[in-house]
């Protein structure tokens, strides 16, 4: 196959069986490179050669009999309809990832929205790479600035996001950020979330009520595992954070990063602590690691860790009670945003994102047994069946007539003798997917656990096709909305550079806040920390949901 | 963050570019392009040959540019035009 042949193929047949083109990027240089992500030893790799650094030859994912179950989720995405291709430059897309704004060869819209409102962090943690160090400049929107970059995103066409995520640096440090959350909702999101150390709202519990006041719906909090060791950065604090957030019904989402060797055989417990605090905590979002800089190769391959590899992790850790084979991947889902646009005619926003950049499912509870989703619903016959009533709507198929066919059918995908006590699952489906009832399906969310994976790339396994579909989004002050793993994987280009344009130097943001001591970083007490009872109960009074016979 | 937009009055510098082999090429030369903090928007196209880019004049200039483009890669016939950078900002957003 020649070289144009090859680029041709690129990204519209990502979804092929193994072996696939894309286009990655040198980890060295960036220069832009050919790779191939191909199958050795039931692994899924992606090997590029650079002129100038040389082969680079990495793992993509650990299972390729996942990879190809998780391939034919792929769903087809439509992209914006008004694209920023630039009135100055014809910046097309034909250069990705140099090209972003977003082009018009993007395949998603927003579905998350990130807003960095400040650079600066009270913490200083060894591994972050996104906080203003000593002297550094200071990268902190105004509010003006804020609700244009947030006006911005619900401008975008056909669907525009309803989330948005306030990030930083920790933007707790900001004193207006109630003020934020205010903008935020007067700009229409449903969906405001911090993504945090959650240390300010352990130390504020005044502050945890005015945000949730204001309409913040979810803390996205940084928690890395369940022991000291595992979690150095909020383990004393998480504690506090969530009782705070308890007392003020803020839903909380943990975060973890999983590194091999470092807190990967810590994945279980995290879920288990989880469902302990189930009546506050929503969600675990599991980020396996990405590898900002330079790294040598034996370190990448001992921490390296990527989604069925922490799939296998948790299957293990929860003795098989959470196994690979109740994860899908996001894209399975969006056959439910088909169906109820072919039923409603209103564009939905569709999760069509690249099948190898998240995966999930939901744990229910029946008693104190979690039960996975897919124990009681045939997730792929269900899928199927509504792409299929969404094609046949499409296609003049009477409404009427379709939700009688749903009412009749959709306890075939149901088994019965499985599903939680207490739940009737096929009439919560059916009042939101016929009757667009979310009240109850809101309502049920407070009873299950939502546990996913969002692996965002490097420059090792950097691969094209997945951040043309990707929809967790950074708006810039200048106007542009760049993918996640463009912001962060280069950000020389994107988010350093912009960031540099709009800061002030650190003296005269001192100056211009004389009340700020800009150099204060957060410090602990750990013993008092530990004395708690919210601390001991935290981590000492858990039940053990995963007890093998 | 300053209030006030960074920049007032920015180049926007158009040259031909010859010797470009082929797409991976011509996105390299824009990333390259794309690290000099002067340069804010740059775009290569492969097909036509061509660079287009808008800097900032405080900290650069086109023949500084030009001479950046490094053989066996050919820059030449520049075409130059003031812009306002509140403009550039205006259209990036959507309305």
């Amino acid at each position: 196959m020649g070289l144009a042949e090859k680029i041709s193929r690129v990204s519209g047949d990502y979804a092929s069986p193994l072996p696939v083109q894309t286009r990655s990027l040198c980890p060295e240089c960036k220069a832009p490179l050919l790779a191939e992500i191909y199958e050795k030893s039931g692994k899924v790799r992606i090997r590029k050669t650079c002129g100038t650094h040389g082969k680079f030859d990495e793992i993509y994912w650990e299972s390729a009999k996942f990879y190809d179950f998780a391939r034919k989720f792929s769903s087809k995405s439509r992209g914006i309809e008004n694209p920023n291709v630039g009135t100055f430059i014809n910046n097309d897309g034909s250069n990705c990832p140099f090209d972003c704004g977003i082009c018009s060869n993007h395949h998603t819209h927003t579905g998350l929205s990130n807003i960095v409102v400040t650079n600066r962090c009270d913490m200083s943690c060894w591994y972050c790479f996104f906080y203003a160090k000593e002297g550094s400049p200071i990268y902190e929107p105004s509010l003006g600035q804020i609700r244009m970059m947030l006006r911005n995103l619900k401008n975008e066409k056909p669907v525009s996001t309803n989330a948005v995520q306030i990030t930083g640096g920790e933007p707790c440090v900001r004193d207006d950020i109630v003020d934020i959350v205010k903008i935020a909702k007067e700009e229409g999101y449903a969906h405001v979330q911090f993504n945090t150390t959650g240390i300010a709202f352990a130390n504020n519990a005044e502050l945890v009520k005015k945000v949730k006041v204001a309409g913040a719906t979810t803390v996205y909090m940084s928690f890395d595992g369940t022991s000291k060791k595992t979690n150095p950065k909020n383990h004393w604090e998480a504690p506090f954070a969530i009782e705070n957030c308890r007392k003020a019904k803020l839903g909380i989402v943990l975060v973890p990063t999983l590194i091999q060797n470092v807190n990967e055989h810590d994945a279980g417990n995290i879920i288990n602590f989880a469902l302990n605090n189930l009546d506050v905590i929503r969600a675990v979002n599991f980020q396996p690691v990405s590898f900002v800089g330079r790294m040598p190769k034996a370190l990448r391959e001992k921490q390296r860790i990527t989604i069925p590899g922490a799939i296998k992790k948790i299957e293990e850790q929860t003795n098989g009670m959470i196994a690979e084979s109740d994860w899908y991947p996001v894209p399975c889902v969006a056959p439910f945003s088909q169906f109820v646009e072919a039923l409603t005619g209103r564009r939905q926003y569709e999760l069509s994102i690249h099948f190898a950049c998240g995966a999930a499912t939901y744990l229910f509870m029946d008693g104190n047994r979690p039960v996975p989703i897919t124990r009681f619903i045939d997730v792929e016959g269900f899928t199927e069946f509504l792409s299929e009533k969404a094609q046949e709507l499409e296609k003049g198929k009477s409404r009427i007539a379709t939700g009688a066919e749903m009412l009749l059918k959709l306890g075939k995908f149901i088994d019965r003798k499985k599903q939680p006590r207490n739940i009737n699952i096929g009439k919560l489906l059916f009042n939101a997917l016929v009757k667009h009832d979310y009240k109850a399906l809101g309502e049920i969310h407070h009873r299950t656990l939502f546990l996913g994976m969002m692996h965002f790339m490097d420059p090792y396994n950097y691969d094209q096709a997945r951040v043309e579909r990707c929809d967790v989004h950074y708006a810039m002050p200048d106007g542009r909305i760049i993918p996640f793993c463009a912001f962060n994987v280069l950000p020389e280009i994107y988010r350093d550079k912009v960031q540099r344009q709009y800061s002030v130097p650190w003296k005269e943001w001192q100056n211009l806040h004389p009340e700020k001591n800009i150099n204060y970083k957060y410090r602990r007490d750990v013993k008092a920390l530990e004395a708690s009872p919210i601390y001991k109960s935290a981590y000492f009074s858990q039940q053990n949901f995963f007890e093998g016979d | 963050m300053k209030n006030a937009l960074p920049f007032g009055k920015l180049v926007r510098l158009e040259f031909s570019v010859s010797g470009l082999k082929n797409k991976e090429d011509a996105a390299a030369l824009q990333y390259r392009l794309l690290l000099n903090d002067a340069i804010l928007r740059c775009h290569v196209d492969f097909g036509k040959e061509k660079c287009e880019l808008l800097y900032n004049p405080l900290n650069t200039n086109s023949r500084k540019i030009i001479a950046s483009v490094k053989r066996p890669l050919v820059a030449k016939a520049p075409d130059e035009a003031e812009i306002k950078y509140a403009e550039i900002v205006k259209s990036g957003f959507h309305n």
